[in-house]
């Protein structure tokens, strides 16, 4: 028997008052992709992922995540197990030690008396230790976050994602507030976590070449519509020219946008 | 448009003539001659400065600071821990962070922050009046009628620092599975601590300021000496435990010091 695919998009639509944020479209991804999303700002791709995680409800059409409506898939240990979501902004708790933020991805697991003596007592340490040895800060599991760069809080994210073992790893922009070196690295960690682990991946990117060298497929938005989708095999230059003459317009428009305001 | 502002400026400056005029008529009101200071008053004054740099420091005298200083200390400490222990709960209850649906989050958040605001509406000296009228002249008396304001004044503070606290590194938690209490004590309050307890250090020297006037009612204390020293007009007395009460409030100051720098960096 084949296998549920991960998500199941069927018309879906949604829009912030009289702009349409993504308009209706229908979209397929198996267990087991990786999946980079590219295209202007504006183009839909937060939303779309927003979709995916079960935190924005579309105003149009269906989706499944694994075959469940969202609906079916609360906030708590029955959505986390199934998707995860990490942000370009890292959004940890910089006030607690590295460990703790780790840790936060069991969250959904733990009962809260588990999680409270977990504060005085690390439960899990081995986990956390792994996980972190992957993402190569092994040696910061005891430091408080906020001493943290900028690269090593991303890592840190990436370390509480694959503690929290959901069957899909999000990611928004993750690498955007990164330097092109960081970049790298955190792609090359985050997409090897994801096949070594048999997850699905989907991460929204600025950069198309990043996209092409780690990503199995391309979905590529522009104006909440989607512009092509195919294997990253696929796709030639002229197609990826045509990727940057839409930044270029998407950045005519924005400018003129502004320059009127 | 432009005569509506000049209007504006020109009403603005006959209101701040008709103040003046007022304050120097109230001037007038005063009985200047008499009354100002009472016989001797001016001697009085001159005594009590002359004092300031010649405070008691016989032993009996420092002993005696030692012991008031003490039990001012005892009642603050006493009483703002007992108000901790109040506000933490009341305060939680007031933010509403812990309410999944807002139709639960708004009336229980009112109730709590309405409690909050009966307890801090009385002053702690009115509490000590009843307390003393009810339970006597017993360190209790004293000890509930500070914790019962600070708790009303910690909690409210601790509902808005909790309210404001950003949301996206909470959404991250919650997306990882935690549920309500769990982000409270991943989220919430880790993000709020130093705030917190900054705010409460600072409410702690407010506390033993309010312990010293509490003596006033007969508690016992530094404001209990300084009275006694007023009434017998030893004004070098009166010093000793002036300057006892400082050197608590430079201690708390310095200790709270100590401890944001820990918790920040």
């Amino acid at each position: 028997m084949k296998a549920l695919p991960m998500f199941q998009l069927n018309g879906v639509g949604k829009s912030y008052g009289m702009t349409a944020a993504l308009a209706p479209l229908s979209l397929t991804i198996e267990q087991g992709e990786t999946i980079a999303l590219v295209g202007p700002s504006g183009a839909g791709k937060t939303t779309l992922l927003n979709i995916l995680a079960g935190l924005i409800k579309p105003d149009t059409g269906q989706v499944k995540i694994e075959g469940y409506p969202p609906a079916a898939l609360p906030p708590g240990p029955k959505r986390s197990r199934k998707v995860g979501i990490m942000h370009q902004q890292f959004d940890l708790i910089e006030q607690l030690p590295v460990i703790h933020n780790v840790l936060a991805g069991r969250l959904g697991e733990w009962s809260f008396f588990r999680s409270l003596f977990s504060l005085l007592v690390p439960q899990d340490v081995q986990l956390a230790r792994a996980a972190l040895s992957r993402v190569g800060i092994a040696d910061k599991i005891h430091l408080r976050t906020s001493r943290l760069s900028g690269g090593e809080k991303q890592r840190v994210a990436l370390a509480r994602l694959s503690v929290q073992d959901p069957k899909a790893f999000l990611a928004d922009e993750p690498v955007s507030s990164l330097d092109p070196v960081r970049a790298e690295d955190l792609l090359v960690m985050l997409t090897r976590l994801a096949i070594e682990e048999n997850k699905t991946l989907v991460a929204s990117l600025h950069s198309p070449e990043l996209a092409l060298r780690y990503f199995s497929r391309i979905i590529a938005l522009r104006n909440g519509n989607i512009y092509f989708d195919r294997s990253a095999s696929q796709i030639n230059s002229e197609e990826l020219a045509g990727l940057y003459i839409l930044e270029k317009e998407a950045i005519d428009v924005e400018s003129a946008a502004s320059g009127k305001a | 448009m432009l005569k509506v502002q000049h209007l504006e400026r020109h009403n603005r400056t006959i209101v701040s003539l008709l103040l003046i005029a007022a304050f120097v008529w109230s001037l007038s009101a005063v009985e200047w001659k008499e009354g100002l200071l009472h016989t001797g008053g001016i001697n009085a004054i001159l005594k009590i400065i002359g004092a300031l740099f010649t405070p008691d420091l016989s032993p009996r005298t420092l002993q005696l600071a030692v012991t008031a200083s003490w039990r001012t200390l005892a009642y603050a400490t006493t009483g703002i821990t007992l108000a901790i222990a109040l506000a933490l709960p009341l305060g939680i209850f007031a933010s509403g962070v812990l309410c999944t649906s807002p139709a639960v989050k708004l009336p229980t958040a009112g109730f709590f922050r309405g409690l909050l605001g009966l307890m801090r509406a009385v002053h702690e000296l009115v509490w000590a009046w009843l307390f003393v009228a009810a339970v006597g002249l017993t360190p209790f008396a004293a000890i509930f009628a500070l914790a019962i304001p600070y708790a009303g004044i910690l909690g409210r503070i601790l509902a808005d620092i909790l309210n404001d606290v950003p949301r996206a590194p909470l959404e991250a938690l919650r997306s990882s599975g935690a549920s309500k209490l769990q982000l409270l004590v991943y989220g919430y309050l880790p993000i709020s601590l130093a705030d917190l307890i900054s705010y409460t250090m600072y409410r702690f020297e407010c506390a033993i300021r309010s312990a010293a006037i509490m003596s006033f009612v007969g508690l016992g204390g530094l404001g209990y000496q300084i009275q006694i020293s007023l009434e017998d007009l030893r004004y070098h007395q009166v010093w000793t435990f002036i300057y006892f009460l400082v050197l608590l409030v430079i201690l708390v100051d310095l200790w709270s010091n100590q401890l944001r720098k820990k918790l920040v960096t």
